[in-house]
This record gives C-alpha cells, sequence and structure tokens, in this order.
C-alpha cells in the first residue's frame, strides 16, 4: 500500500515536471515564431543582397569561397532550447540565468556561470557540455569547443548538432578533409541536411 | 501528412510533430479566443496547456482511433482551458452555444489543471530533475508513458527484463535518499 501511495505522488511529480519541459519547448517554440515575424522583411533583403554578392563575386573572380568565408556563411549559434529567459530577475534560477545569459549573448559571463553548473542543479550533464561548447565557439576558443563537442557528439540527444559543430571548426582550422569526414555522416541524418549537403559541395 | 500519421508521430514524442501542430493551429486558436476576452499571455498560455494535453493523450494512446479532427479535438479542450483563465480572471464569459461534443473535453482540462503538485511531489520533481538520464529515462517510461518493464526493456534494448526492473528500484532507491537529505 505504501509503495502504491509513493508510485502514485512519483507519477504526479513526473508528470509535472515533463509539462514543465514540454511548456519550457513550447516557449521556446513561440518565442521562434515571434522573432521570425519581426525579422522575417530585414532577414530577405539581407539574403537577397548576399545572393547578389556572391553571384557577382562569383562572375567576377570565378573562385572558391576560403575557409573562413565558409565558416562565417554557416555558422549560427545555437538556439537555446532549455530554458526561456524569465524576465522578473528575482525569480531566476540558476540554470534559466546561465541560459539567459547565453542567449543575450554575453558568452563570457555565461562561460563562468557554466562552469559552476553540476549534475545537481537538475540539467543533464551532456545538454551542459553541449552549450558549454557552442558558448567556446563563440569565444572564438575553437580547440577548446573541439574537445568538448568530440565528447558530446557520443550523447545520442546532442549527435548530430555536435557532428555539425565539430565539422564547422574543422573548417575554420582549415581541416577539410576532417570537415568532410563529419560531413559524410551527417548527410544520412536529418540534421542541417541541406546546408551538409551545400557544404560538402564547396569543399569538394 | 496525414492526421494519422501525426498522431502516431505524436504518441512516439516526436518533438517536430508536436512543434507542427503547435505552429499548424496556433493562429486559428488565437483567433478563436479573442471571444474569451483574455489577455493574449493568458491565451498563449490556455493554448500551450491545451497542446501538452492533447500529445499526452496521443502518448496513452487515446487518439488511436480519433472520432473528430485533431483541430476540432485541441480547440475543444483548448476552449475550456480558456474559460478556467476568465474565470480566474473573474470575467464574465460569452455564451456559447451547447455542442454536441464528441468527447468529454471538460473533464480533460480540468484534469489536466488540478494536478498541481503537493510539497512531498515537488520534492520529488525535483529529485527526479536532478537524477542521470538513464534513471529519468525508464521512470519517464514507467510512470510518465506508461510502459510495462517489458515494454522498457525492448525499447532501451536491453536483453533481459530484470536488468529494467533493478536499473528502476536503484533509481528510486536514489531518489528516495536525493529527498530525505
Amino acid at each position: 500500500m505504501e509503495n502504491q501511495e509513493f508510485d502514485k505522488h512519483l507519477k504526479k511529480a513526473i508528470t509535472a515536471e515533463e509539462r514543465k519541459l514540454q511548456k519550457a519547448y513550447l516557449h521556446s517554440v513561440e518565442n521562434s515564431l515571434k522573432t521570425s515575424k519581426k525579422k522575417f522583411n530585414w532577414r530577405i533583403a539581407v539574403s537577397i543582397i548576399m545572393l547578389l554578392g556572391l553571384v557577382s563575386y562569383f562572375a567576377l573572380f570565378n573562385q572558391s569561397l576560403s575557409n573562413d568565408e565558409l565558416y562565417a556563411n554557416y555558422f549560427s549559434p545555437y538556439e537555446n532550447v532549455v530554458k526561456p529567459i524569465v524576465r522578473d530577475k528575482v525569480k531566476l534560477t540558476k540554470i534559466a540565468e546561465v541560459f539567459s545569459l547565453y542567449e543575450k549573448g554575453k558568452y563570457e559571463k555565461a562561460l563562468e556561470k557554466f562552469n559552476k553548473l553540476t549534475p545537481q542543479d537538475a540539467i543533464d550533464v551532456g545538454t551542459l557540455n553541449f552549450y558549454k561548447a557552442n558558448t567556446y565557439l563563440q569565444l572564438k576558443q575553437f580547440e577548446k569547443a573541439k574537445t568538448i563537442f568530440s565528447e558530446t557528439k557520443n550523447n545520442k540527444e546532442w549527435n548530430q548538432e555536435s557532428l555539425w559543430y565539430l565539422a564547422l571548426i574543422s573548417i575554420k582550422l582549415n581541416d577539410s578533409d576532417a570537415a568532410l569526414k563529419n560531413l559524410h555522416i551527417l548527410s544520412t541524418k536529418t540534421f542541417k541536411n541541406k546546408e551538409v549537403k551545400e557544404l560538402i559541395n564547396w569543399l569538394n | 501528412m496525414s492526421e494519422h500519421q501525426l498522431i502516431l508521430l505524436l504518441k512516439q514524442a516526436d518533438k517536430k510533430a508536436l512543434k507542427m501542430l503547435y505552429t499548424k493551429n496556433r493562429y486559428h486558436f488565437i483567433n478563436f479566443a479573442r471571444n474569451f476576452k483574455v489577455s493574449e499571455n493568458d491565451i498563449v498560455d490556455a493554448y500551450q496547456d491545451a497542446i501538452i494535453a492533447l500529445s499526452e493523450k496521443a502518448l496513452q494512446g487515446e487518439l488511436d482511433n480519433l472520432k473528430c479532427s485533431i483541430k476540432t479535438y485541441l480547440f475543444g479542450i483548448g476552449k475550456y482551458m480558456l474559460f478556467e483563465k476568465a474565470r480566474k480572471n473573474q470575467k464574465r464569459v460569452l455564451d456559447f452555444p451547447l455542442e454536441k461534443e464528441d468527447y468529454n473535453y471538460k473533464n480533460i482540462a480540468e484534469g489536466f489543471l488540478e494536478e498541481t503538485p503537493n510539497q512531498l511531489e515537488a520534492l520529488l520533481q525535483k529529485g527526479f530533475a536532478s537524477l542521470g538520464k538513464k534513471c529519468k529515462e525508464v521512470l519517464r517510461l514507467f510512470y510518465y508513458r506508461g510502459f510495462t518493464i517489458n515494454e522498457i526493456s525492448e525499447r532501451l534494448g536491453y536483453k533481459d527484463k530484470n536488468v529494467v526492473k533493478s536499473q528502476k528500484s536503484r533509481c528510486i532507491k536514489q531518489l528516495k535518499e536525493k529527498i530525505n537529505k
């Protein structure tokens, strides 16, 4: 009986936690819808300008892009899907705080806080490391980012994302062979499939 | 994608399907919700709750033979979520004509909303969130998804269901230690 009672409480507790995570995910979907609406027009404008730029660049010089340019064209920071930003400072939990810093682009401060987080702060180690690596990437500490992504690529949840960033790092570090190796693995999967194929074409 | 395919994906807890369901119906829901005179924040909150409630029903296999469209089901639950928001804000809600409903949406919405965790459950929730990935997976499948031990061992690729059983007991022991600290 005692066990049954405990089971009932645990079921409610886990349900509450799952709902909290689902809600956080839907918040991030909601935010991305709002941002994409706001940025819609200038995004198109920027894309057209970039496209025109690229076309004329190739028409004039018929050259290929340097690895630095490829990296710059394809790199975008991984969006925060863990904790939505909470505006009310008092209510910020440790995790929300660090992800809020990450989202605002305050990477040095975020890194400091990331280093202080432990599994006791209710965050999965793989997720923690994945975002830490992203922060290193933002701070242009490519070797450090590479070391961590090499670990997180073994994590089922972050495998494809980690391979993508490893490939970008290899491009940045002028190691096209290593980049191609990771891109070929990714080409059979779903994450950024279109971009992966484009990059393979560029590098070949 | 057909409605049936979408339900199957939701049943497998597919995040992309959830996102698709969310974005596809959001605009219509927000327009529909204007009748309830609740704030935009409350509308989005009610909509998200309705989406989660629907996804839980899909996980439990209750939508396998859905008698209406997904949208009707979603709006059915959402309507009562909005009623609840309006009631909390003490606003008078426009009377809706009583329609014949295929499901008891009122019960689904109220069942979803009433489950606020008590003190012990809040502790358990915090403890659960701090468990390792494997423990979370086993406990989530058992308690949230309603999988049997056999189904869990199949899902996680264990050869023997006893491995799952002992894993589950170890995790519960760990959890109890955490909350008794």
